[in-house]
């Protein structure tokens, strides 16, 4: 049962559990006000995504009692470049829409057991309209092709993150927090800098930025923390320095033209919004000091895993303070080598069959999952012991966990498999549901166009289709969002 | 010497061209079309299926301004009227361009073709025919641009504040670049500075402020005492701002001037102007009364260091303006786009003057030379540039990564090989090979092109010298000597049996990647004069060195198809569509099939129009195994042998004498590296590399210029360069 606001209030370390975030912290200063005033309209819509190259895969999300039906043995003695599967999600007829009540989660799926009714595993939809291989690039979360097999590709418009981030406008509009680069970089040092992994825009030739320190992120969004309080003179001080900048930069933008202007543009409207974002910062200041992160080692740690730990704290206390409502997770690239989890080989070489260690590349690949399902569970958990309306945080608020290249390794992405936690809000409900739709051109089949279409219309933007038609499917079915999900 | 004045955009109007049409309407435009397009795009011709005869002109219809679209590209690209139709003027074309382009903005459509001819990989798209047959009579310039700084040169940049910054505090690269294989990366019109590049910066800037002012306190361990600590302060401040920070009577006007030109010279390497001054003045006495002299001090310093023009090399053009409009570059303009096309530090680091007798080259500066008037003219330019590229002690980065760029070879180590191979396979190593082999050619500077696709002279495993080879022998001999059971002094003792040189290299795994080179670790004796002929008929340049074989190669299999993409498109001045949205391309992986085999699936008539543009090239290199080894026999997955087959052919290229079949890669290097095409194809990419931009057609005639330099000068590449750098396209601003 979630607490109550004022239990809230008064307790804030409560069910901390180890975690390096107080869990009970408190909601932007809106939401409180919409929840006192009983107005739900007004309660921020949030989604999560939590993107991850090779290794989820479709078979892995059955749960064990519909396994019988829906999956089958794959032809293992193929390896090598097209590596296939042992095992395979056996194509749909027609729309399979199973409750999950009553029915254990499959392996992977374990640490997720408690939010069981507020799940949905989506499988059967499509994205051919993108480019498979490793990775989709942005066409994973944007429905176009693009890119080449090191190359992000030309941006042709927003991925549906960046689409979200400009409906649901935040302090932050958007948090992109990665492990790594693009997704073959190696040795690339990502560990302190921001880098562009090539998964979401936030519009036309506009990449989103990602982080890849913990601390380096916990700067950006709770740097006003870090601060002293009621240095009022500091205070000052940077808003003569953005107001002199801003100042600076339009003298110089009077005198250039053309798409010279364009950039330097980009680098006003970069003060413009740190010059917005120093005020509204300092409206709720109070409730972001309580809800940020308290930084410990996992924040400079070597390990993946630590650093992933923290990336989820931060993204926790992003949304539960306010400063945003949409974050990426980019939570592996084929380089990285999950050795807090005791698997010695990369994520590439698991995706072609080899083994890692004392683990059967199966095995490996499903450690990896678990420990984001952890992750997401604890984040998860954390929403849900914040009150909002009538409920709780993770109400309105969307987790989807998906891979950036499909089914398989080499995708062909004829079959995207997706785990969406959480809703939002009355618009977009998960019940427990296990989905698969009708394979690729069968009557009934839908795309990943439509699962974002659906995520548009729950934030109010309404549109029939997201990104570009996959030339070979009937129309039809690539409009409208799905309705299993609707609220 | 006075520095010469800094007349920084001051009184001067927009000094950027803007593309706008002036006296072009929609009638000139209807009548464009009609005396230029209708007759074979209208009522009773739709060549191409297009028609223009009733295209609307409201652009609000998709279809209409798909339309609109295609003919702003045929335009754009020169591809239309054809050539043996009457010719609008450049200027006509120019301005219906503009009309075509603006209406599509103002419908909320940013025109695919504006955004392609900004990225290198569709630099192609200009007619090479157009840039190269003299037919262009049009002055070069580029247009007035700012362009971003690279992580390299910021990393100099920071340098310059002092040594011990780094070790004080942590500095984090706000600047990234997305490389591409086999693609320019550095391009000006691609990059720019956002909000995140503006958070990383706000966070070296507060550093640096502090590093500059009071210093960075920093705990660190004390040698003297064992197991304690002590507070070391870390800073570099410059006597200007000692003056403020430590006086205690009000700061005087000159104090304050004094430290803003200080600031001024180390972050922008000029003088303010007499209103930069005012303004940074003012700024610094606003500040240090909100917050005193130390907070104020930096935040001032902060607002030189987050200046655009820190890290946005500003080209405008304020040099001497000609009849016909275009700038030419100011000596102080010039002085940092010449350093920066050939090294990564700033004019004020790139020393001229003489040799001393530590061998350390001493001033003036390139700056200075810039600031003294010797950096005005073509002449100027041509004289220093020529010292630079002549220099052997002035070191040019920028010249091999042209080549890596332009090949692509370095990124052989992102090729994922996995558990496939041991870890012999030394990427670095073969890399390094790779980057002599070029350097080599270069050196030489004779036939460059032709040297670097066809010699058969290649670097193994070689330490620089005769004499750093005896080094590092007698380094093995004194360390691994000592242990008998050591692989590396049986293998030392296995060549002296011999009468074999040994590979000079102590760690006997790494030894062994010699066999990318099919060569043995105990079976070779290693050519101590290097380059060294490689055995007959294997290799023949650098399209042939396992570099370059693995970069272009998959993870499985040799990739044939983007190694034949490559040649159309670096070599051929050709380029291939992208794959249509309804294709799958995929390369099957039946088990008892050769790679050859399994291609065949692209000899379907609807794939085999682009591919047989490819194919045909990469299908040669297949006496290649996906490792760079020579190969006669290729085995497939179910362990059978087969000859390994490597025909191969050149369609369509273009140049009469070029097309045919080839017997295999070494044959069809040999041809490539006599073509004139081919040739004109490397002079158009080293254009992108130096300009930072594609080319267009008014470049033509610095293109026709820097191929002649190459040929006249011998095949030398450093005439190239020189070519490049003192053309209008370089010089000149519009």
């Amino acid at each position: 049962m979630p607490l109550t606001r004022r239990d809230v209030l008064r307790n804030l370390s409560l069910g901390a559990s180890g975690a390096a975030i107080s869990p009970a912290m408190l909601p932007f200063m809106e939401q409180l006000r919409a929840h006192a005033d009983g107005d739900v309209s007004r309660i921020p819509k949030r989604v999560v995504f939590v993107v991850k190259s090779s290794g989820l895969t479709p078979t892995a999300l059955v749960p064990g009692a519909l396994a019988k039906e829906h999956v089958k043995k794959g032809d293992v003695k193929k390896s090598g470049d097209n590596y296939d599967l042992p095992e395979k999600l056996v194509p749909a007829e027609k729309l399979v829409n199973a409750s999950l009540k009553g029915r254990a989660l499959p392996k992977t799926l374990k640490a997720l057991e408690p939010f069981k009714d507020q799940m949905a595993i989506v499988q059967g939809l499509s994205g051919k309209m993108c480019k498979g291989g490793h990775s989709s690039w942005y066409g994973a979360l944007g429905c176009y092709r693009t890119g080449g097999e090191h190359d992000t590709g030309q941006v042709k418009w927003a991925t549906i993150d960046g689409e979200l981030a400009l409906h649901m406008p935040a302090i932050f509009p958007h948090v992109g927090l990665t492990l790594g680069g693009k997704v073959m970089d190696s040795g690339v040092p990502i560990k302190n800098s921001v880098v562009y992994p090539g998964i979401s825009a936030i519009g036309k030739d506009r990449p989103l930025p990602f982080q890849g320190s913990p601390m380096l992120a916990y700067k950006d969004l709770f740097g006003i923390v870090a601060s002293g309080k009621g240095a009022k003179a500091d205070v000052e001080l940077k808003s003569t320095l953005l107001d002199f900048m801003v100042d600076d930069i339009k003298r110089l933008d009077k005198k250039i033209g053309g798409a010279e202007k364009e950039k330097l543009g980009h680098y006003l409207e970069a003060f413009e919004s740190l010059r917005e974002r120093g005020r509204r910062l300092k409206g709720v200041e109070a409730q972001v000091r309580k809800a940020a992160p308290v930084v410990n080692d996992k924040y400079t740690s070597q390990a993946e895993t630590d650093r992933l730990e923290a990336h989820f704290d931060l993204a926790a206390a992003s949304l539960i303070s306010g400063l945003t409502n949409v974050v990426t997770l980019r939570v592996d690239t084929l380089s990285i080598i999950y050795k807090g989890l005791g698997i010695t080989r990369g994520v590439h070489g698991i995706g072609h069959g080899e083994t890692a260690g004392s683990m059967t590349p199966g095995e490996a690949r499903d450690r990896i999952r678990r420990f984001h399902v952890e992750q997401i569970a604890r984040l998860a958990g954390k929403l849900k012991r914040i009150p909002e309306g009538d409920g709780t945080m993770l109400d309105n608020t969307l987790i989807v966990y998906m891979s950036d290249a499909a089914e398989k390794h080499h995708a062909s992405c004829i079959q995207w498999p997706f785990v969406l936690v959480g809703g939002l809000g009355d618009e977009l409900k998960t019940r427990g549901q296990y989905l698969q739709y009708p394979h690729y051109g069968r009557k009934g089949h839908h795309t990943i166009a439509n699962l974002y279409t659906s995520l548009l219309h729950a934030v109010g933007k309404k549109r029939d289709t997201f990104g570009q038609m996959d030339l070979n499917l009937d129309k039809e079915m690539q409009k409208g969002p799905l309705t299993e999900l609707a609220g | 010497m006075r520095y010469f004045v800094w007349t920084f955009l001051i009184g001067v109007n927009s000094l950027f061209a803007v593309d706008e049409a002036r006296g072009v309407n929609e009638k000139q435009v209807r009548a464009f079309l009609k005396a230029h397009c209708v007759k074979c795009h209208g009522e009773k011709k739709q060549k191409g299926k297009l028609a223009l005869h009733q295209i609307g002109y409201g652009f609000t219809d998709p279809g209409e301004v798909r339309k609109w679209e295609d003919v702003l590209e045929q335009l754009t690209l020169g591809e239309m009227p054809p050539e043996e139709e009457k010719q609008p003027s450049a200027k006509t074309v120019k301005e219906i361009r503009a009309w075509i382009s603006r209406r599509l903005h103002l419908a909320g459509k940013d025109p695919e073709i504006e955004h392609k001819m900004k990225q290198a990989a569709y630099g192609n798209l200009a007619s090479h025919e157009k840039l190269f047959d003299g037919s262009v009579k049009a002055k070069s310039f580029s247009k007035a641009r700012l362009w971003r700084t690279n992580p390299r040169i910021y990393d100099l940049f920071v340098d310059r504040f002092g040594r011990q910054l780094r070790g004080a505090t942590a500095i984090a690269q706000p600047f990234t670049i997305d490389e591409q294989k086999g693609e320019v990366s550095d391009f000006a019109a691609t990059l720019y500075a956002d909000g995140a590049t503006l958070q990383r910066l706000m966070m070296n800037c507060k550093a640096i402020a502090q590093y500059q002012t009071v210093g960075i306190a920093k705990q660190q361990k004390d040698r003297k005492n064992k197991g304690q600590f002590i507070t070391r302060i870390y800073r570099n401040t410059p006597e200007a701002f000692k003056v403020i920070l430590e006086g205690e009577e009000t700061v005087t006007k000159e104090e304050i001037e004094a430290a803003v030109k200080v600031e001024f010279e180390i972050v922008l390497n000029r003088e303010p102007s007499k209103e930069e001054l005012d303004r940074y003045g003012e700024l610094l006495r606003r500040t240090i009364a909100q917050g005193g002299r130390v907070k104020g001090l930096q935040t001032m310093l902060m607002a030189v260091l987050l200046r655009p023009e820190a890290f946005y090399r500003m080209e405008y053009g304020l040099g001497k303006v000609e009849r016909d409009g275009r700038r030419m570059l100011s000596a102080y303009e010039l002085a940092f786009a010449i350093s920066y096309a050939l090294t990564d530090a700033g004019p004020d680091k790139l020393m001229l003057g003489p040799v001393d007798r530590r061998k350390r080259r001493g001033g003036p500066s390139l700056l200075d030379l810039a600031r003294s008037g010797k950096l005005s003219t073509r002449e100027d330019v041509k004289r220093v540039v020529t010292q630079i590229m002549k220099a052997k002690d002035i070191d040019k980065p920028r010249i091999l990564r042209f080549f890596h760029e332009f090949f692509g070879y370095s990124h052989a180590a992102t090729i994922f090989k996995g558990n496939r191979i041991g870890r012999e396979f030394n990427v670095k190593k073969i890399v390094r090979d790779a980057d002599q082999m070029v350097m080599h050619i270069v050196e030489k500077d004779k036939d460059v092109l032709r040297e670097l696709l066809t010699s058969d002279r290649f670097f193994v495993a070689f330490p620089g010298s005769k004499e750093a080879y005896q080094r590092t022998i007698d380094r093995m001999m004194k360390h691994e000597g000592k242990n008998k059971k050591h692989p590396t002094t049986k293998y030392l003792v296995h060549q002296r049996k011999k009468g074999w040189n040994p590979i000079p290299e102590a760690n006997p795994t790494w030894r062994k990647y010699v066999k990318f080179y099919n060569f043995e670790e105990m079976n070779w004796n290693y050519p101590v004069e290097q380059p060294f002929a490689m055995p007959k008929g294997q290799r023949a340049g650098i399209l042939t060195h396992p570099a370059w074989l693995i970069a272009w190669s998959g993870n499985f299999d040799n990739d044939v198809v983007r190694r034949g993409k490559w040649i159309r498109e670096h070599l051929l001045a050709g380029m291939i569509p992208e794959v249509p949205i309804t294709v799958n391309a995929a390369v099957p992986d039946d088990v008892d099939k050769t790679l050859r085999q399994r291609m065949e699936v692209t000899r379907d008539a609807y794939c085999w129009k682009c591919h047989k543009r490819m194919d045909p090239l990469g299908l040669a290199f297949e006496m290649f195994d996906d490792f760079g080894r020579y190969r006669k026999v290729e085995q497939t997955r179910d362990k059978k042998k087969h000859p390994a087959i490597a025909r191969g052919a050149i369609i369509n290229s273009k140049e009469s004498g070029l097309d045919g079949d080839v017997k295999d890669a070494i044959e069809l290097v040999h041809r490539l590296g006599g073509s004139t095409r081919v040739r004109q194809s490397f002079v158009r990419h080293a254009f992108r590399y130096w300009m930072g931009r594609n080319e267009k057609l008014s470049d033509s005639r610095t293109l026709i210029a820097a191929d002649g330099a190459y040929v006249d000068g011998g095949g030398s590449f450093k005439a190239l360069v020189i070519s490049l750098l003192t053309s209008d396209s370089f010089l000149y601003r519009k």
